[in-house]
């Protein structure tokens, strides 16, 4: 049992998502950050869908019943085990009494801490991710709350071998780490690649031209359903309605005011401003780290391009699963 | 081979150490990458480096010397 002594500013349950209920308007939602979620688990020995914490700016305070695993990937927070240092991306040792704090996030924004067996809360509609907007799934449909209690799954046996083996060695944390930011081609720093949009061709030249060259500047206008982006206004060649349709996550959308619009996980699923652009689906998590004043670049990568970094991403993930398995061989 | 080499936790981190810095048994001065698990290498001995014999992001072997160190 894990017991919340602080829920931070916004502290979720999320796994990888709801699919496959889009047709009746359900949000597919989960973990912002797919591949830090998905390396979180692995690092405990979770299926990389379960459910995981995902903390934003100000993570909360948990306090632990008994030992288990526990890791965390994402934005730079301050974490730490009774006082001391808790380190990213990699498995960490707590023991029954032991309380884990998150303070600030002292760069990005949001942080994902997976425990071994997964948060277990109720599946709704296949997931057991938090959709607040509707109230339903994580815990209650909301956010954590003081004195809220979560319990997990069981661990899986690797993760009680390497829970045994830090023991042993008398260690907090392995000497070993994997960070998502290694997995797959990362962009260069500040910026995102991106495809052409089905209504691309909507948009006059210099707005086509002024995506790409443009700096943009995350606004306060974010959550997890999208981030606006303050930037040269881009116009469309002539005025034109749009029948609503399908947005994914990734999908820059352009409302008249000709500022973009970048759909996150927790979006709508249907749009009917133009889809000028779509991030490649590696670098959406950057979206998901944009503090308020934080500036972003597009550069254009083809469709071919952006399948061939998923690709990539998953071949990587692949290793780590293989490596982490040989760990205990 | 057994991984590649690292000198520094990540492109816009400094190196864990350069030539001439103090080390002791528990200092971190490498990671070695496999299979993108990064592993932390500690020292295992006291005293000052005088050499860093690979370069950051060359592949190693097993056996392969990494650093000369001058024991104290």
């Amino acid at each position: 049992m894990i017991t919340v002594q602080q829920p931070g500013l916004l502290t979720t349950v999320q796994d990888l998502g709801r699919p496959g209920y889009q047709q009746y308007g359900v949000v597919v939602g989960g973990a912002l950050d797919a591949l830090a979620a998905r390396t979180a688990n692995l690092l405990v020995g979770n299926e990389e869908n379960a459910a995981v914490l995902e903390m934003a700016q100000t993570g909360p305070a948990l306090c632990f019943s008994q030992s288990t695993l526990v890791a965390w990937c994402g934005a730079d927070f301050d974490a730490q085990i009774n006082g001391e240092p808790c380190p990213r991306d990699r498995p960490v040792r707590v023991a029954a009494g032991d309380v884990l704090r998150f303070g600030l996030a002292r760069r990005g924004l949001r942080a994902w801490l997976a425990i071994a067996g997964g948060i277990d809360v109720p599946l709704v509609m296949g997931s057991r991710s938090t959709y607040r907007r509707a109230g339903l799934g994580g815990l209650a449909g909301r956010a954590l709350q003081g004195t809220d209690q979560l319990s997990c799954g069981d661990a899986s046996e690797w993760s009680q071998q390497i829970l045994e083996k830090l023991l042993a060695n008398g260690q907090r944390a392995t000497a070993w780490s994997v960070r998502p930011d290694t997995i797959g081609r990362p962009a260069r720093v500040g910026v995102v690649r991106a495809m052409r949009g089905p209504e691309w061709e909507w948009f006059t030249e210099p707005a086509q031209q002024a995506f790409f060259q443009a700096t943009w500047v995350a606004t306060k206008e974010a959550d997890r359903m999208g981030v606006r982006l303050k930037g040269p206004g881009l116009a469309l060649a002539q005025p034109r309605e749009m029948i609503s349709s399908a947005v994914n996550a990734g999908v820059v959308q352009i409302p008249p005011a000709g500022q973009p619009i970048v759909l996150l996980p927790s979006r709508q699923s249907v749009g009917g401003y133009p889809r000028l652009a779509a991030v490649a689906a590696v670098d959406l998590r950057h979206f998901t780290q944009l503090r308020l004043g934080d500036s972003i670049r597009f550069e254009e990568i083809s469709v071919v391009g952006a399948q061939d970094l998923i690709l990539t991403q998953a071949r990587d993930l692949t290793r780590v699963r293989l490596g982490l398995s040989r760990l205990l061989a | 081979m057994v991984g590649t080499f690292y000198r520094s936790p990540s492109p816009e981190n400094p190196p864990f150490i350069d030539a001439n810095g103090k080390v002791d048994e528990k200092t971190v001065v490498c990671i070695i990458e496999a299979m993108k698990i990064m592993n932390e290498i500690q020292a295992e001995t006291k005293g000052t480096i005088v050499e860093i014999l690979v370069e950051s992001g060359q592949p190693v072997e097993y056996g392969q010397r990494l650093f000369r160190v001058k024991q104290a």
